[in-house]
């Protein structure tokens, strides 16, 4: 996946560059992947299946002998680079670090998880916990799911919590304006398009900008640092960063303001990374202009910007994890183990989940009842409030303070929560391919593990195949769990079956998945790659196999389809309406960020775990619940919480009580109360969440947003028309 | 110099400015004729920001939000929609053509959508020409 | 003691310039010229009005006024009832902006303008439209926006001089009071349709269809007392039979603005006089008759809102005029 997207890079900055991409399998499963993949093979990068034995140099050139996996063929490819993929290694020092920890490596060096599947987080020795990379190689999303979750085990053995309460300074920004701007390199990203030092120059010339200046990693700490000595040094009361975006790098800066004693709000950032630099790659001077206007929009807003301070609010001390499921179960137990309260509402009337219908679990065939068990065991030991049958019905208030109706035997009971873990799983695709349902022998891989449950299967001809209702037209994302999966069923049907196992790309990813397709090799299972879909007739599975080119009949007595994992449509659509939370493309739960906030959703308070932001394994699905736990638990321990202080407030004197304002708020934040000689509206700003539409309805500008006034909206306007100068 | 429109966009902070983020991550280009404009919510885009904008000299300006059913305040790109109805009735009152003024939803999953809508906006803005030039008296 | 600053001073934007003061001002101070000269100095010095309806309605005035645009604000004109070549044309003014820019609010100006097209047909005039009109600039000039009403102005001066017409009739009393005050050297005839219809009764020809109603009659500030056209009006409603004629508490030069002028610091204290001004309404009659199309949205205004639940209906003159007159 990293080479797709360094392949990319360079097929944008380099419009006509010539790029090859060897390949044994394209491992794009991540979030968003497969469509990254599905867009580098549109914009001309050639893939192609094959081994490189060596590369040499020819007249000035090096030419790479390539064996093309596909058509059987040795090449000779002319290239003018090789960029080489090497393999993620355990740490250097891994064993020194091992022995002193007193922790198990696995095979391949890394550390080893006490149990794979349940335990993934847990090192071999009680109380150590392991995280990212340590345990095998991983991207970053699962690295920092896996980090939070390993946190939230630490902390169930830490008994005294306390919290460094930060200060927000309330004041700053008194008298005129001194407006400091910082423009970032972001490394090449930025300062490989914009020449960010024009940029800076041309800041120091715009309405009271004392200081401009680039440099090379804004967020970096000792950069931070130097922007927090360059505040005091020279009495900036006003900043604004020219970066990246403030979704994701907002809050550092703003934290770096709070250290360097300013009100956090009298900070600004211009996007020229995210909306200029990468998406203006070919147009460095047009992209230098447009930074220009972006600073100059900002100097002009930030102009007018004030010091602001919310509003404190309760937290209401207990959790709700909807979902009982294995990621539903994991997170409650997680919480409890840390004293928190936690009521666990799951819609069927046992809890479980899909851990109720698998058989054994790969890679090392723990028996998933067995697991249950133990989980179930667990569960009752603990404080957990178990609810089956149960079915959330409505959601209201807001981080800290939820208000949950919950229907019980058919009656609805009102319950406050201070966190919400949404656990809802997924659902799995039923095929409508290949004779499903039509043909008594064609069956689901889950359908597999309920059979192999009964019994083994003997003296059958077994065929599987992949992929089915996933990476396709309609539904393009990688399932992850499949390959995995079936791999491990594959391994034990054949100890008495004849296996064929039909497949696209081979994504054996996790821990032990690569050895055991390595077993079902040797236990002679074949293996057969397609890129057109193959057919069955009841009898024969027909496919063209890529490697041989032979149309092939593979005659079947039991044909089982990889279903690909769906978004659970019936509780996402009931989520959306009752909790407005996002959806990503494929209809998934959206995280607050795939890669910096992959167990958050996009609502503070809300936290995502396991396959409800999209499909997982199971050891990343208890390890996101661990994390969406650690989330919680955070948030959790604190006594109050500032509320964003980007709410509305009435201007009362231009109030004329018309009420436009309280019939348009969707969150019912305004009443029209009674004044002397009046009425007036008011604004409860725990409710109030900013989306200005009262501001926007008011037609006498007695609505106001603070951070957003229609004063700094002008200002941006009128600020983007100016001639550049 | 050849003429080349100015567009101010309005991209809501949960949909369409993420959008925009995400056409970045995912290196989707679009021409640099644009400049966003961040509101919490579409349904902030007062009308009188879009006339201010108009005139001031903007060849074009889009409102961008959630799709329907995904406002992130639930009813904000209704009011929005709305509010655009409206307005391209008013501007091409006023003498400026309708079609300068344009509403999309953009979630922030789809960086590709934003870019494409960006550089059909940008298209279809510069083929009307410059905001006095082809209205004029 | 500090100098009292007066750029962000609300009492430089609140004033009505109803010009109530004056009629009781036994120096007969100009308070209200000087309100709007204060208004440009602060405007000067970075100081605003709060604007109502998020500034449409000035930056309108302003994108009119800076000349790039051909207005295309006419679709709803009937032209088999206006003229190209008359020598009396009607004022259309903002109208058909304020429409589509407060459908909500239930503005129909438009509709009074049509009123005044039927009406004129009735009296045998076919009246000219000046498509190059712009926005009459009342607005802009009593928000000491200085600038822009000269531009305004210049291009009507413009348009006026080159349409040969010689009398142009208002609907609307704002674009009659700036252009008979502020217009220099106008040698076009202004008049306001009340008093064209009064003028018309003069002659003894008009006859009415009965209207059922008990009435009150609003005096327009800019009609009362800046222009002083008190008598025409009521006049002409009296000779309409079934309309009974009666008088809120504070009438004629003592009459109470309808709350908000020039679309600015619409606010607490407009809504007070408004409610204070309906109740007086109220008391009198069933049926409010305003005079201006601006008058007749703003209560519009009140009565969609809460506060108000009392029985009271609002016509505007010109639309009860051309509802009953009869054509010749």
């Amino acid at each position: 996946m990293n080479s797709i997207k360094e392949a990319l890079l360079a097929k944008e900055h380099l419009k006509d560059v010539e790029i090859t991409l060897l390949y044994m399998d394209i491992r794009s499963f991540g979030k968003g992947f497969e469509e990254y993949y599905n867009r580098a093979k549109e914009e001309g990068i050639k893939f192609v299946r094959g081994k490189a034995s060596e590369v040499r140099k020819e007249n000035d050139n090096l030419v790479i002998r390539v064996e093309n996996t596909e058509s059987g063929q040795i090449e000779d490819m002319e290239t003018d680079l090789v960029v080489l993929t090497p393999p993620l290694l355990p740490a250097q020092n891994i064993g020194d670090l091992a022995k002193i920890l007193d922790l198990k490596l696995d095979e391949n060096g890394f550390f080893k998880p006490d149990q794979v599947n349940v335990l993934p987080l847990q090192g071999t020795k009680e109380g150590i916990f392991l995280c990212g990379v340590a345990t095998g190689p991983k991207d970053i999303a699962d690295s920092v799911a896996e980090a939070s979750g390993a946190a939230s085990g630490a902390l169930s053995y830490v008994k005294e919590k306390s919290h460094p309460s930060v200060e927000i300074p309330e004041k700053g920004g008194e008298g005129e304006p001194m407006i400091g701007v910082f423009v970032c390199h972001c490394g090449n990203n930025i300062a490989g398009v914009v020449d960010v030092a024009d940029v800076a120059e041309y800041s120091e010339g715009l309405e009271n900008v004392v200081h401009g200046e680039d440099m090379l990693f804004a967020c970096a700490d000792s950069t931070i640092d130097q922007i927090i000595e360059t505040i005091k040094e020279k009495n900036l009361n006003r900043v604004i960063v020219a970066a990246c975006s403030p979704q994701t790098h907002g809050d550092l800066f703003m934290d770096a303001l709070i250290k360097a004693g300013l009100n956090p709000y009298l900070f600004e950032m211009a996007n020229i990374r995210n909306h200029c630099s990468w998406v203006h790659a070919n147009e460095p001077e047009k992209a230098t202009e447009k930074s220009k206007t972006l600073v100059r929009m900002s100097v002009a807003r930030t102009n007018l910007s004030e010091p602001l301070i919310g509003e404190k609010s309760s937290v209401t001390k207990s959790a709700l994890v909807i979902g009982g499921g294995i990621a539903g179960i994991t997170a409650a137990l997680d919480l409890d183990a840390q004293g928190i309260d936690v009521t666990l509402v799951e819609k069927e009337k046992e809890v479980g989940g899909r851990l109720r219908e698998l058989h054994l679990l790969s890679p090392e065939g723990v028996e998933a009842s067995k697991l249950l068990k133990q989980k179930l065991g667990e569960l009752k030991k603990s404080n957990v409030k178990v609810l089956t049958s149960a079915q959330v019905e409505d959601v209201k208030g807001y981080v800290g303070n939820f208000t949950v109706g919950t229907s019980l035997n058919g009656e609805v009971v009102h319950e406050e929560f201070g966190a919400i873990i949404l656990a809802i799983g997924s659902d799995l695709y039923q095929p409508k391919e290949f004779g499903y349902r039509e043909y008594e022998n064609v069956i689901t891989n889950l359908e597999l593990e309920e059979q192999m449950n009964k019994g083994a299967l003997e003296n059958k001809k077994v065929t599987f195949i992949q992929c089915v209702g996933a990476r396709n037209d309609e539904y393009p994302g990688c399932s992850r769990y499949c390959c995995e999966t079936a791999i491990h069923q594959a391994a034990q049907v054949a100890e008495k079956c004849k296996v064929n196992f039909l497949y696209r790309d081979v994504r054996t990813f996790g821990k032990g998945a690569e050895e055991n397709y390595k077993k079902a090799s040797e236990k002679g299972a074949m293996f057969f790659r397609f890129v057109d879909d193959p057919e069955f007739d009841g009898k024969d599975v027909r496919v063209k196999d890529v490697f041989s080119g032979m149309e092939l009949a593979l005659p079947t007595d039991l044909l089982v389809l990889s279903a690909a994992m769906r978004p659970n449509v019936e509780t996402v659509d009931k989520l959306v309406e009752m909790m407005k939370v996002p959806l990503s493309e494929e209809g998934f739960l959206m995280e607050r960020h795939v890669k910096l906030g992959p167990v958050e959703s996009t609502i503070a308070g809300v936290f995502l775990a396991g396959c409800a932001a999209g499909p997982k394994r199971i050891d990343e699905t208890v390890a996101s619940a661990s994390g969406a736990a650690a989330k919680a638990a955070a948030l959790l321990s604190k006594d109050e919480i500032l509320v964003s202080p980007i709410v509305a407030f009435v201007k009362e004197d231009n109030c004329r009580w018309c009420a436009r304002c309280s019939e348009v708020c969707p969150y019912s934040a305004i009443e029209i109360v009674e004044v002397e000689g009046g009425k007036v509206a008011r604004v409860n700003s725990a409710m109030c969440t900013g989306c200005g539409a009262c501001v926007v309805e008011c037609p006498t500008s007695a609505m106001i947003i603070r951070g957003f006034k229609d004063e700094q909206i002008e200002a941006e306007i009128d600020a983007m028309m100016e001639e550049v100068a | 110099m050849t003429w080349e429109p100015s567009i101010l966009v309005f991209c809501c902070n949960w949909c369409s400015y993420t959008g925009a983020d995400a056409a970045g991550i995912s290196r989707y280009q679009y021409p640099p004729n644009v400049q966003i404009v961040r509101v919490m919510c579409s349904g902030r885009v007062d009308p009188g920001f879009v006339l201010r904008a108009f005139h001031k000299g903007a060849d074009g300006v889009l409102v961008t939000g959630c799709h329907p059913g995904d406002c992130h305040y639930q009813t904000g790109n209704v009011q929005a929609e709305k509010r655009v109805e409206m307005l391209k009735v008013l501007i091409d009152q006023l003498g400026i053509q309708s079609d300068r003024l344009g509403l999309e939803w953009i979630s922030a999953a789809e960086g590709q959508r934003f870019a494409n809508v960006i550089t059909d906006f940008v298209s279809k803005v510069r083929g009307l020409g410059p905001l006095n030039g082809g209205e004029g008296l | 003691m500090a100098k009292r600053d007066l750029t962000d001073d609300e009492l430089v934007w609140n004033c009505l310039t109803c010009k109530l003061c004056q009629n009781y001002c036994p120096e007969d101070v100009d308070f209200i010229g000087f309100i709007k000269d204060v208004r440009g100095i602060s405007r000067d010095n970075g100081g605003k009005p709060e604007y109502t309806h998020g500034e449409m309605m000035q930056t309108m005035a302003r994108i009119v006024a800076s000349g790039k645009f051909r207005q295309n604000k006419l679709g709803w004109l009937d032209k088999s009832k206006v003229s190209t070549d008359g020598e009396v044309a009607l004022w259309i003014g903002c109208a058909p902006y304020v429409d589509t820019a407060l459908k909500e609010v239930g503005s129909d100006q438009v509709q009074i303008t049509q009123s005044a097209i039927e009406l004129l047909n009735k009296i045998g005039i076919k009246p000219r439209i000046l498509e190059e009109e712009v926005c009459c600039g009342h607005d802009m000039l009593w928000i000491g926006e200085e600038e822009t009403f000269e531009e305004l102005k210049d291009k009507n001066l413009e348009v006026l001089s080159e349409s040969g017409i010689s009398k142009l009739v208002f609907t609307c009393p704002e674009g009659y009071e700036v252009m008979k005050h502020y217009y220099p050297n106008m040698d076009v005839e202004l008049a306001h349709i009340s008093e064209v219809i009064s003028d018309y009764v003069d002659e003894g020809k008009a006859t009415f269809d009965p209207y059922e109603a008990k009435i009150t009659y609003q005096d327009p500030c800019r009609l009362g007392r800046f222009l002083g056209i008190y008598d025409q009006p009521r006049k002409v409603l009296e000779q309409i039979p079934g309309i009974e004629l009666v008088e809120m508490e504070r009438n004629r030069s003592r009459s109470r603005c309808c709350g908000v002028s020039a679309w600015i610091n619409c606010n607490q204290n407009s809504k007070k006089m408004q409610l204070q001004r309906m109740e007086e309404a109220v008391n009198a009659a069933h049926t409010l008759v305003t005079n201006g199309p601006k008058c007749i949205t703003h209560f519009n205004c009140v009565k969609n809102e809460n506060g108000f639940e009392k029985e009271i209906e609002f016509i505007d003159w010109t639309v009860i005029v051309s509802q009953t007159l009869r054509g010749v």
